[in-house]
């Protein structure tokens, strides 16, 4: 036990080893019924709600001391969010974190999946704001936990529908509903539906943690993962018609920077990482 | 009253159950996969990959039911010393069960869900004689085909000493999904689990 690069006072990885084994109760449950959320105690984190008190739940309950970290907030690995949950597993744990998708065996993130396709074994933590793909549709839990138990999911593509009817295609761009195995409907948490395809069976286990609504989810791997749709408005990812400013990537998800006060617009790669290894391959060749 | 030994459990009550914690999470996420598990010391009985899943899974929130194998003075005694665990009256009342496979003549009598909170079903901890991942020959072990999520095309297994009534609850299905049992077959030194969204064939 290398306790010696663990902060004076706690325990490795903060919780406590009861809140934990009941982590990780529910995570078995999550995996044994993919897409269906499972209650769960989640406890008060030394950060507010908001800033991914799930994905860190549900990161110490899993993390031990043979893991390499990442933790991305929107693709980037030097974000606030990022940077301080980095920290904070460095401190309380003395894992080693690395910012290369491949090193990673843990991935804590925050809106985005890796560009870089995930292998077997690597486990991607998701910090969810609102699990309940149906909330915004009926505020009531009673509800909406009986129209989970009777797939009565018609509303969610009446939906998807009202988009279509009004601006002619579906405008629904991130947190974009899933069907996963065939049964329950899934809030992927707000990644840009670009992200959605790399869900999809999958060798990577993926993992969800609301902490002010108290939900766990999962995705085993190899599962089947179908963004909702239409026969006559099949589901579509973004595109762009720029490349990365930085690395000249043409697929990869851009952010939008503006660049004056004329309203200059440039793009680069939202996964941090992906841009960086590209730069340097080409620095290579 | 008789005193029962206590044997250790962990060495490392921290660190050994998390490393626990993440084969059972490999194990349940991908259905068929063979993972090592074991504590230091086990009872009679007892499996010592059995022990380290009770150590990591196990604590006064968990009912646990024993079979007639498991319900001695000794095993209760030192689960409760480990885990803290509360014993369930009626297999009903359980949240993990535990039993040799061959011992269960039926699973109608073990919690399944209820469909609007499926996660409310027994998990059942059963040893096995062996579990291998090549068929075996052996007249005792059956040879099953597994597919389902967690498994890419479809996997095999050879698990020795299962009840005719625990076979038949894997391949028949009688509970609709999400409703059913999970369960963890551990070997001596070893433990593969099948949640209930796992098809399998028996070969």
């Amino acid at each position: 036990m290398n306790a010696a690069t663990i902060r004076d006072g706690y325990n490795f990885a903060y919780l406590d080893e009861q809140t934990k084994r009941m982590i990780r109760r529910a995570l078995l449950k999550a995996i044994a019924i993919p897409g269906y959320q499972v209650p769960f105690g989640g406890r008060e984190m030394p950060m507010p709600y908001g800033w991914g008190t799930g994905g860190i739940q549900l990161t110490a309950a899993v993390i031990g001391q043979d893991d390499v970290l990442k933790v991305i907030d929107q693709g980037a690995d030097d974000t606030t969010n990022a940077v301080s949950i980095r920290t904070f597993f460095k401190d309380l744990t003395g894992v080693k974190t690395t910012e290369k998708t491949r090193e990673a065996t843990l991935i804590q993130t925050r809106h985005r999946i890796p560009e870089v396709p995930l292998q077997a074994d690597q486990i991607l933590i998701y910090q969810v704001p609102i699990p309940e793909p149906l909330r915004f549709i009926e505020p009531s839990e009673v509800e909406t936990r009986k129209m989970h138990a009777l797939e009565d999911y018609g509303v969610m593509h009446v939906k998807l529908y009202e988009d279509i009817a009004r601006y002619g295609s579906i405008a629904t761009t991130y947190a974009y509903p899933v069907r996963v195995n065939g049964r329950y409907i899934m809030d992927p948490s707000p990644i840009p539906k670009f992200d959605n395809p790399k869900m999809d069976r999958i060798p990577a286990l993926q993992l969800f943690g609301a902490g002010r609504e108290k939900r766990i989810y999962a995705v085993p791997p190899y599962t089947e993962v179908l963004s909702l749709d239409f026969l006559d408005h099949p589901f579509e990812i973004q595109r762009w018609d720029e490349t990365c400013a930085i690395c000249g990537s043409d697929h990869s998800f851009l952010d939008e920077v503006i660049m004056d006060d004329q309203g200059t617009r440039s793009y680069i790669c939202s996964d941090t990482d992906y841009c960086s290894q590209r730069v340097q391959q080409e620095a290579v060749a | 009253m008789q005193n029962t030994a206590i044997v250790a459990g962990f060495a490392d009550p921290v660190s050994d159950a998390q490393q626990t914690f993440r084969k059972v999470l490999k194990a349940m996420s991908e259905p068929g996969v063979i993972v090592e598990a074991a504590s230091p010391e086990a009872l009679e009985h007892l499996y010592p990959s059995t022990f380290a899943v009770c150590q990591t899974l196990l604590d006064q929130q968990t009912p646990l039911w024993l079979s007639k194998e498991f319900s001695n003075p000794k095993i209760q005694h030192n689960l409760h010393f480990h885990t803290g665990m509360p014993l369930a009256r009626q297999p009903l009342d359980a949240q993990f069960a535990l039993a040799y496979a061959g011992e269960i003549a039926t699973l109608d009598d073990f919690a399944k869900g209820t469909a609007e909170y499926p996660e409310r079903n027994c998990t059942m901890i059963l040893q096995v004689q062996a579990i291998s991942a090549s068929p075996s020959t052996d007249q005792n072990s059956t040879t099953l085909k597994l597919s389902g999520p967690g498994i890419k095309t479809e996997r095999q297994i050879a698990i020795a000493g299962l009840s005719q009534a625990v076979i038949r609850y894997l391949s028949d299905r009688p509970d609709t999904f999400p409703l059913g049992i999970d369960f963890i077959f551990t070997a001596a030194q070893s433990l593969v689990a099948i949640p209930r969204t796992t098809q399998l064939e028996v070969c």
